[in-house]
């Protein structure tokens, strides 16, 4: 079984090798918080709809000045919600870590970075999440693995 | 033979059943061969008397009356919900009942109570806008609300009948409006608000460009201020070059209204209008300041945590400002956002206008902002970008010394006192070191800066901390700091464990535990024997007051393109800049107030509100910090002239439509011996009694009500309690009494049954009658399945959407499987409303609600 930087590392070749003839596609964060409020675990949902985009856009809010939930076009892009697990601390962060990712054997890969706080830290309840749409294409599975490495971060498979 | 129509991998099946013509379970199995059992299931689904369907919903085939003018207006009982759906513009989609007519209103007649509100929520707030308007039986406008928020309220002045429109300003959505059921949500926009007509005070986005020139052709006139600040805006014409609409709505048929309510009602739909602007920032009333407890800042309404503390009684006697010079509060945190609207003036700066704080984060890597130690705190983000970054120390900032009653944002503990940030936390946290040389800086020590700000700090908060880090150099340090004159604060830590974290736990620091909105511990606060105090930290999980926002404390924060903004944050971080904007108005009352006077009047019981076990406990040390307690006593010290008050806790009881007992709790304020003379209650279904007082009456009483035969309604009572210096307060009491009977119009329904895998197995909808939908399915194979019923009023093919009925089988809250094994009857279940974050947590999907087949429908069991 492939680590973590196995992949990392072909996941950046495979950019490399296919810039010069299609490009790579780009993801898109459509939000980003240190914060969203919902489980206390770890979750990765992909989002089907307008419906489901919205539902999640307004429990992730936290203030009371109301935001447009944000526009995707569901028929040329999937939405995929990470929220990384509640934790006691600030100093956690969830990001993107390239807009690139690549399709393998009906797999996309996507890279993120998870970072975590060392020493003193802030005493705020963090769970920070990324809203991702990424443009559709020829794979269902969706991987997600961290930048530097370490086992799999989330993946997303159809609903059978 | 009975049908359902089955989706998905159930139609072959169907398909199977009608050519072999096998049936109900309740038939034999007459043909000999393998033919899957199918069974029935059965129930009742009631709505309570309370819950009302407006009668001109989106769903073509629900019962039509039209109730969009005062005199078609819809009566509905009090207490109620009522669940509506409206549209600006017809929605031009096939099948809809306002495809192609508009239904901008609806107007409800009901009887309401003086100081009863109604509440609205809005399920669609982005985009759609909905606004509330209150006419008396004159029909003359008493109160509007013109948020562009999920929630709107108005309040009724006195008691006797009126009209409620609900108006589609923009777009179109569902609500649910709640009459007398103890809802109380803020209005961001009241016609009841005193505010100049005809002006605003307007703020630009940066980068926004010539917007005054933008202002000055729409018809509007730069008072006063520039872009680059808040503008004094005269507001003009309401038809211009740029705005093709006229910002006011159609004025309800058969309305009046005062020239000075239609003055302010102009004003209020001109900046909405100017809310709408991309360039604009903000846009607000040009409030008139009115000496009194409650701040104007319009987020105000949902910092519940301050009147938790008795906040607005504290300021009546101070905001933080002292006779003379300032009181100084170093946050020592993250750093804090220099430029955000609501601290930028309550920072603590020099003659020259410089901010007075420090950068004592070495790495340059952690400090994002391109260097080691500086003399810049100003806080660049804690992550790689500023939507993903915390903003912690601008959000404890903010708590501390919000600007406040200055109409715009939020509001601020003690508001008159000045802010020194100072950073010690970057990209992955801090150092002990970092925060050593912060603390030394803050305190007026010697420190790695080589500089010392003009004063030391009067309060040092930390909200930070780290477990099983003891330093004995630390705890040297902070020997030094309270020698020094400074009072620190630090939060208790968050893992809701007895472990000691530091720096809370050193001795001379104060250890602050968070408490929830119901004053009990937060469930991820530390306890323990270093804990000194406790303040609201927030609980995110619960809605107790139904505002529509989760329990958190709301503050200053940063949005993702560096703009000011306020969020909702829940830790010990933001439970101890509470105690630390309180130790700020002590200070501001009795300048000469030490460490030790503080620590004295703490372990005294005269700071706090005893929870727990009398005196000292670990889960809320001396008990939650009192505002009000905190500065009389801090006066009381200062000079020993302090005249003793009768206090009440909670100042005011809500029965709601359930409860029949709550607690109250008598205390003195001040010093003088006061005591309680005589308590009484002036309605005979309310009655009071002592549990817990003392020879003085001061202490513990229960407060219950006896609905017994009172009629469905809405009562009002007082409780007074009489000083043994003559003095009196009263305690206003409120509380519903329910119908038992049940609704006469509730709309029509839908029943779904799904299978486990949430595939829709069956449906039909129906009116019912009296509030009472009976259903019956058949023709169900063996299997677990879950049974929901809901209205799906903007007819978009689900039910249960945010402002629709909803029910499950048992309960809403926990939905439950029922076994098919055999038929199965009387899973019976009543129906609410989808609406506040509560109730959309126990269902589960946050308003997404349960998807419909239009096509196939099966009647219902009449």
């Amino acid at each position: 079984m492939m680590n973590s930087l196995d992949v990392v590392s072909r996941t950046l070749a495979a950019c490399l090798a296919l810039a010069s003839l299609a490009g790579c596609a780009s993801i898109e964060v459509v939000h980003e918080a240190p914060y969203c409020p919902g489980e206390q675990q770890r979750q990765a949902v992909e989002l089907g709809d307008d419906q489901a985009l919205a539902s999640v856009w307004r429990s992730i809010q936290t203030g009371p000045q109301a935001l447009s939930v944000p526009s995707v076009d569901f028929q040329q892009r999937r939405v995929v919600f990470l929220a990384d697990q509640e934790r006691p601390t600030g100093g956690y962060g969830l990001s993107l870590a390239s807009p690139r990712f690549t399709v393998n054997m009906g797999e996309a890969t996507v890279l993120v970075n998870a970072t975590r706080p060392a020493g003193m830290a802030p005493q705020v309840i963090s769970r920070p999440c990324l809203l991702l749409s990424l443009p559709r294409g020829a794979y269902d599975v969706i991987r997600v693995h961290e930048a530097s490495g370490g086992p799999l971060w989330a993946e997303l498979r159809p609903v059978q | 033979m009975k049908h359902y129509m089955a989706l998905g991998l159930l139609i072959p099946l169907v398909t199977v059943l009608a050519g072999c013509g096998g049936g109900g379970g309740d038939d034999d199995d007459d043909n000999g061969g393998v033919q899957p059992q199918t069974y029935t299931i059965s129930g009742t689904v009631r709505a309570a008397s309370n819950i009302v369907l407006d009668t001109d919903t989106n769903d073509p085939d629900s019962v039509y009356l039209a109730n969009d003018t005062p005199v078609t207006a819809q009566a509905i009982p009090n207490p109620a919900m009522v669940g509506g759906f409206v549209t600006e513009r017809p929605t031009f989609s096939l099948s809809d009942r306002f495809t192609l007519l508009a239904d901008p209103d609806d107007v409800y007649v009901v009887d309401l109570v003086a100081g009863q509100s109604v509440a609205m929520e809005v399920a669609n707030p982005a985009p759609a806008d909905l606004d509330l308007g209150l006419y008396d039986s004159n029909l003359a406008l008493v109160d509007a609300s013109l948020g562009v928020a999920r929630f709107e309220s108005v309040t009724a002045p006195a008691s006797g009948r009126y009209y409620v429109r609900v108006n589609a300003y923009s777009d179109k959505s569902n609500y649910v409006l709640s009459v007398g059921t103890g809802a109380n949500v803020a209005s961001t926009l009241s016609l009841s608000t005193d505010f100049v007509p005809d002006e605003a005070v307007v703020t630009a986005r940066p980068l926004a460009g010539d917007v005054t020139a933008k202002m000055m052709a729409q018809g509007h006139a730069l008072r006063a201020g520039a872009a680059d600040r808040p503008m004094l805006v005269g507001l003009g014409g309401l038809r211009t070059a740029l705005s093709a609409e006229d910002p006011l709505p159609p004025r309800l048929t058969g309305t009046t209204m005062t020239p000075e309510q239609a003055a302010k009602l102009r004003t209020l739909y001109q900046i909405k209008a100017l809310r709408s602007q991309a360039d604009v920032a903000s846009a607000d009333p040009n409030y008139r300041y009115q000496p009194q407890k409650v701040p104007n800042d319009p987020f105000y309404a949902f910092q519940w945590h301050y009147p938790l503390i008795n906040l607005p009684q504290a300021w009546d006697v101070t905001t933080g400002t002292p006779a003379s010079g300032e009181v100084v509060v170093a946050v020592v945190d993250t750093g804090v956002f220099l430029g955000h609207q609501d601290l930028a003036a309550n920072l603590y700066r020099r003659g020259d206008g410089s901010v007075v704080g420090y950068d004592f984060i070495r790495s340059a890597s952690s400090s994002n902002d391109g260097d080691g130690i500086d003399a810049d705190a100003n806080d660049p983000g804690d992550q790689s970008t500023p939507a993903s970054s915390s903003w912690h120390g601008t959000h404890v900032a903010g708590t501390i010394a919000a600007s406040s009653n200055n109409g715009t944002g939020v509001s601020g503990v003690a508001w008159g006192a000045k802010i020194m940030p100072v950073r010690v936390i970057g990209k992955g946290g801090g150092s002990s070191y970092d925060v050593i040389q912060g603390v030394r800086y803050a305190a007026g020590l010697s420190n790695d800066s080589g500089t010392l700000p003009p004063r030391r700090a009067d309060v040092i908060n930390l909200s930070l901390g780290c477990q099983n880090c003891f330093s004995a150099s630390e705890q040297a340090l902070y020997n030094q700091v309270r020698a020094a004159g400074s009072v620190v604060v630090a939060a208790a830590g968050n893992e809701n464990s007895g472990v000691a974290g530091y720096p809370a736990s050193y001795s001379g620091v104060i250890s602050v535990s968070a408490v929830a909105m119901d004053r009990s511990r937060a469930p991820y606060s530390n306890f323990g024997p270093h804990v000194d105090v406790a303040a609201p930290g927030g609980d995110t999980s619960r809605d107790r007051n139904g505002d529509g926002y989760a329990d958190g404390v709301l503050s200053t924060l940063v949005g993702a393109n560096l703009v000011s903004d306020y969020r909702f944050y829940q830790g010990t971080s933001m439970a101890a800049p509470h105690v630390a904007g309180v130790v700020a108005l002590m200070k501001a009352v009795h300048p000469a107030l030490t460490p030790a006077d503080f620590d004295a009047l703490l372990a005294s019981g005269s700071l706090t509100t005893d929870l727990g076990a009398n005196g000292r406990d670990d889960t809320y040390g001396w008990g939650m910090i009192d505002a009000a307690k905190a500065v009389l006593a801090a006066q009381n010290a200062a000079s020993g002239t302090q005249v003793a008050t009768l206090a009440a806790n909670p100042s005011r009881l809500d029965f709601g439509a359930s409860l029949n007992a709550l607690d109250l709790t008598l205390t003195q304020l001040g010093s003088g011996g006061l005591g309680v003379s005589a308590i009484s209650a002036d309605a005979a279904w309310l009655g009071v009694s002592a549990s817990s007082v003392g020879n003085d009456g001061l202490g513990g009483y229960t407060v219950q009500v006896n609905r017994g035969s009172l009629p469905p309604g809405s009562y009002s009572a007082q409780i007074m309690v009489t000083a043994t210096d003559g003095a009196r307060i009263q305690v206003p009491v409120s509380m519903q009494v329910m119908s038992t009977a049940l609704a006469v119009n509730t709309g029509r329904y839908w029943l779904l049954v799904q299978d486990e895998n949430a595939n829709l197995v069956a449906q039909f909808s129906t009116n019912g009658s009296g509030g009472r939908y009976d259903y019956e399915f058949s023709g169900l194979p063996a299997g677990r399945y879950f049974v929901y019923a809901g209205t799906d009023s903007d007819w978009d093919d689900f039910i249960c959407d945010d402002g629709e009925a909803c029910g499950a089988y048992p309960t809403l809250g926990t939905p439950d499987v029922v076994q098919v094994d055999g038929n199965r009857s009387g899973l019976d279940f009543t129906v609410g409303f989808v609406g506040s974050p509560g109730v959309q947590q126990a269902l589960g999907t946050q308003g997404a609600g349960y998807a419909r087949n239009p096509v196939k429908r099966e009647k219902g069991v009449q």
